[in-house]
């Protein structure tokens, strides 16, 4: 027996909700960010694709520019630069670069205690904030005294502006290695005859340490003597080498490493200016080194070119330095995946499959419903291409950080939602799989701005068998959960809505119930799951750490649901809304406890989280108790 | 008494009381969870989990994890043994609940029998004892004839109070305690005259009274005790946790060490580290792997071992997992940290997991075909 179809003419959408499907279209469209402009003056494809080591781990200078950019703005690109314009500009036109309105102050309070004027859109540009500069730092001095967890947010906000700064300043001077610098220039014309340059010739750090050996014996010399006795050639040539070591010195600390290198028989990646410190003996880093230094000019000259050229032999050096490197391998992938923005384009067709799984649900048309579907599989295609490009870049399981597990349990819930559309064809999964397809994507992109969402995992993690066991069952259950929760919203409504219906009604209950039973044997496998590998990792099956206790309770509620249900202590409603609750107790396992900052797990720490979780929770009891109560009121009267 | 004992049978054997046993618990373990951020993983567990009962907030009485765990336990093998119905249809629900009794039995196993202890080996090393984490003793021997052996008799610390007597005669030694503080702090007084009583191997002269730490493993005992009367000041031994050394005693012609130091376990084999390494990601400290080449010592023979993260060394009813290392200088030996655990139900979590998870897939697969055998009866 197929479930009968509701079809209320009153309700039909016809002209309506194809109006506000074109509205939404129209709405979602402007709302697409515009396509990562380039730079106005280069193609930067080569560029992006130079490999960069950060925390730990190697990517294209893509990932690095937009990673930093978020770091300090919150965003992926500045004005109408992307992030790898902008870097291009940092690097190798500093000044113009220190323009642009890139460092995000959250607390108008931390702009009034460095004395500047408070803008709408909280972000300053380093001239901006320079005149500042020794304000904020003497801030920031003051906040670090403090123990960290008696920092108020306005402390921890200064400390990271001024962390950000800092690492800005040395950004600016990554490239300053192959800028020409009057300093580096001969002012004696015999030291210039020495070096074997014209006197006004515009030398950089890195053309005056290529030949330094020319005058070495010279600097050396003049040790013995006393400045008094020292010739205008042994002054000169004393200062252009005092000049080089003091510059070397001062900028070792500089960020960027781009230049591999082997260090105590392990791998090691060293930056341009460590690399001038340490690794000049070293022909192949030299010409790395002369490379960047053409990029650089290349870029200046605006020499296409010359630039891609010079990207390429970089990346050729390294490749070649690290042969068969998997990551190396995957760097052009990573950039892909970058710059196709493919669960942008999932959450904007899980929208549309959202308001056609909608119309189909109250309307029962069988157009729409297929149109639902049309758009929620081609929303699963790149859902699907996003995943796998990043376990691809990765070479690990689906999951390995709280990002991942957004985007992963949205797409088990999508998932779910259409085979239960496929048992049941009444357009209930077609409008669950849509929401919770567009909330959890939603959802995932603000922990994308928290760090590197392809990070390293550390060691205790470094388990792709149970990464790819323990973690998919844990997250697979909090999908079933979830979705649950999602059918007792709707379940509940239905309820005050069409209290009459009671085929509707039963439907949705039978799906709810499924689910809630599927998320429960996912729970309870993943939690048991955990205990296995805590026993195999840690020495102890069950150590009543937060986030295993996190899991238990999703256990527990569920088996409390079907229990009290079993016991006649609840009915449909009931049940409906302990499922409608069990999404809190989810939220409390996912995220909850990394709030704690206690216990083995808190690896997956993040902050600002609270209050909204706690406004979370607030709200949907009271939702849950409001629907709740006026759902059975409904039903006495039917 | 007839219909109280069938209210009591009735009550044991009601799905109400299972639905109000796994309320109390989520409680506990929501409660216990939060109470840790405050007060540490060892409190909570102690409080909430392997409790009887407890008050919540202060003032509201509830049973405790034990009292939940075992009313659970007896409701469901009651339950089991009247109510269940054991055909083919009904396997996957049977399962499910016969895993949950066996997991409840291997937890009270583990709480019971299980040991957890710690082992710390510099490369070179070799160790046939671990430390515990959390219990301390008194241990006192006389100077091995070879250097190398040694007999140790020692009281755990746990219980003692003020005024116990304390007997080791092997060593020919009698010890009254004056003072004790499961967690205290050491002074050392500027103007104490240098070995003057109580004597410590440090010059600590005075102990303090501290509250207990967040994580018991940081409380460091100390003790105040005598091996004379009390007019015999000389005889007064003052140890502390944090004593790197054995503080000495000379009862008669015997030179005694006394040491307050961690529990030791005796292990049923010799372990030595040959080597540790540990590697991070590239210019970071992200931390790679860590791992640690063994060689183990039995009674005929010996074998090499590599433990790493997520890969430990089982022998017997003993596991040593690779926990983490001690920061040492360049070029000196390396330090690493082995948790070590002694388990002899260690299996049955596995078995019950298994079971349960094998019941709750077959309850599901059977009850997702009901609705079409219904179907096909309407039909």
């Amino acid at each position: 027996m197929i479930p009968t179809r509701h079809r209320n003419p009153a309700l039909r959408p016809s002209k309506g909700l194809l109006g506000l499907l074109l509205f939404s279209f129209c709405l979602l469209v402007s709302a697409v960010p515009a396509q990562d402009v380039e730079s106005p003056v280069l193609d930067l494809s080569t560029f992006e694709r130079i490999p960069v080591l950060y925390n730990g781990r190697k990517m294209p200078l893509d990932t690095y520019a937009r990673q930093t950019l978020l770091q300090f703005s919150g965003r992926q690109n500045v004005e109408d630069l992307s992030a790898s314009a902008w870097m291009a500009e940092l690097l190798f036109e500093p000044e113009q670069a220190s323009g642009y309105a890139v460092f995000l102050i959250n607390h108008p309070e931390v702009a009034e205690a460095i004395e500047i004027q408070p803008r709408d859109d909280r972000r300053y540009s380093y001239t901006g904030l320079h005149q500042a500069l020794p304000r904020l730092m003497e801030k920031a001095r003051q906040a670090d005294s403090i123990p960290e967890e008696q920092r108020s947010q306005v402390e921890k906000e200064i400390l990271r502006v001024a962390s950000n700064l800092l690492y800005y300043n040395g950004l600016l001077q990554s490239f300053s290695f192959a800028r020409p610098h009057p300093d580096f220039q001969p002012r004696d014309p015999q030291a210039a005859e020495r070096l074997q340059v014209e006197m006004d010739t515009d030398l950089s750090a890195l053309d005056l340490a290529l030949i330094i050996e020319r005058i070495r014996p010279l600097v050396e010399a003049v040790a013995q003597k006393a400045p008094a006795e020292w010739s205008a050639l042994e002054q000169d040539s004393f200062r252009l080498a005092g000049t080089l070591f003091e510059w070397v010195n001062r900028f070792q600390g500089a960020p960027f490493e781009m230049i591999p290198s082997h260090a105590h028989d392990r791998e090691d990646w060293i930056s341009p200016w460590m690399a001038m410190g340490a690794a000049l003996g070293d022909p192949g880093v030299r010409g790395n080194l002369q490379q960047l230094q053409k990029l650089y000019q290349a870029y200046v000259d605006g020499d296409q070119q010359t630039f891609d050229e010079a990207a390429q032999a970089v990346r050729a050096f390294t490749e070649q330095r690290l042969p068969g490197d998997r990551e190396l391998r995957v760097l052009n992938l990573e950039v892909s995946y970058n710059q196709l923005r493919l669960f942008f384009w999932s959450k904007f067709l899980y929208f549309l499959g959202f308001l056609l799984g909608f119309g189909t649900f109250i309307s029962g048309r069988k157009t729409l419903g297929r149109l639902a579907w049309l758009f929620l599989l081609i929303a699963l295609i790149p859902h699907t291409a996003g995943m796998i490009m990043r376990m691809v870049i990765m070479g690990r399981p689906p999951v390995t950080n709280l990002y991942a597990t957004f985007v992963f349990v949205s797409w088990i819930c999508v998932l779910l939602s259409l085979l239960l559309e496929r048992a049941q064809r009444n357009g209930l999964g077609l409008m669950s799989a849509g929401f919770s397809g567009i909330a959890l994507l939603m959802l995932s992109a603000r922990f994308a701005s928290e760090s590197d969402t392809l990070g390293k995992v550390v060691a205790v993690l470094d388990s792709n068998f149970w990464l790819s066991t323990h973690v998919i069952a844990i997250t697979t259950g909090y999908a079933g959960c979830m979705l649950a929760g999602v059918m007792g919203h709707i379940y509940l409504i239905q309820a005050i809505w069409r209290p009459a219906d009671r085929e509707g009604l039963r439907a949705t209950q039978r799906a709810l119930y499924g689910i809630l039973g599927f998320g429960l044997i996912f729970s309870f496998l993943g939690t048991m799951l955990g205990g296995v590998w805590a026993d195999q990792s840690w020495g102890r099956f069950w150590g009543w750490d937060p986030k295993e206790n996190g899991a238990l309770l999703i256990v527990l509620w569920t088996a409390i649901l079907f229990h009290a249900r079993m016991a006649g202590m609840i009915r449909d409603i009931g049940f409906a809304v302990g499922a409608v609750l069990g999404v809190i107790v989810v939220m409390f396992a996912w995220l909850g406890v990394n709030l704690l900052g206690v216990g083995l797990h808190s690896y997956g720490f993040t902050s600002g989280l609270a209050r909204g979780l706690y406004i979370y929770t607030a709200a949907q009891i009271f939702l849950a108790t409001a629907l709740g109560v006026a759902a059975a009121r409904r039903a006495r009267r039917v | 008494m007839n219909s109280l004992l069938k209210k009591f049978v009735g009550l044991l054997l009601s799905l109400k009381t299972t639905v109000v046993c796994l309320f109390l618990l989520l409680l506990l373990v929501f409660f216990g969870t939060l109470y840790q951020v405050e007060f540490g993983l060892h409190a909570a567990q102690q409080r909430f989990f392997y409790s009887w009962g407890l008050l919540l907030g202060g003032w509201i009485p509830m049973p405790g994890g034990n009292t939940v765990m075992w009313i659970l336990f007896l409701n469901l093998l009651a339950s089991m043994l009247v109510h269940f119905q054991f055909g083919p249809r009904h396997w996957g629900i049977v399962a499910i609940h016969f895993g949950i009794l066996l997991l409840l039995v291997g937890g009270w196993f583990t709480y019971l029998f299980g040991e957890e202890s710690f082992l710390l080996l510099s490369e070179g090393e070799a160790s046939n004892v671990t430390s515990s984490y959390r219990e301390w003793e008194l241990s006192v021997w006389p100077d091995s004839e070879d250097g190398r052996l040694r007999e140790v008799e020692a009281y755990d610390i746990g219980k003692l109070r003020v005024g116990d007597r304390l007997s080791f005669p092997a060593a020919g030694l009698e010890l009254s305690v004056e003072q004790i503080f499961s967690n205290a702090r050491a002074f050392r007084d500027p103007n104490a005259v240098t070995g003057a009583p109580p004597s410590n191997v440090h010059g600590i002269t005075t102990l303090q009274s501290a509250p207990a730490e967040k994580e018991p493993e940081s409380n460091m005992p100390g003790m105040i005790v005598r091996a004379g009367n009390e007019e015999d000041q000389a005889s007064a031994v003052l140890l502390f946790g944090g004593d790197r050394q054995a503080t000495r005693l000379t009862v008669g012609d015997t030179a005694l060490n006394l040491q307050l130091r961690r529990k030791r376990y005796p292990l049923p084999l010799l372990m030595e580290l040959l080597d540790f390494e540990k590697s991070f990601h590239p210019a970071s400290r992200i931390p790679r792997a860590f791992s640690s080449k063994i060689r183990v010592y039995l009674k005929d023979l010996e074998r090499d071992a590599l433990i790493e993260m997520n890969k430990p060394f089982r022998y017997q009813a003993y596991t040593f997992f690779q926990a983490s290392y001690v920061d040492t200088d360049p070029g000196a030996p390396e330090i690493s940290r082995f948790a070590v655990t002694r388990n002899v139900g260690r299996l049955i979590p596995y078995v019950s997991t298994g079971v349960t998870a094998a019941g709750l897939m077959l309850h599901f697969i059977l009850a997702l075909q009901r609705p079409k055998s219904r179907k096909r009866k309407e039909a």
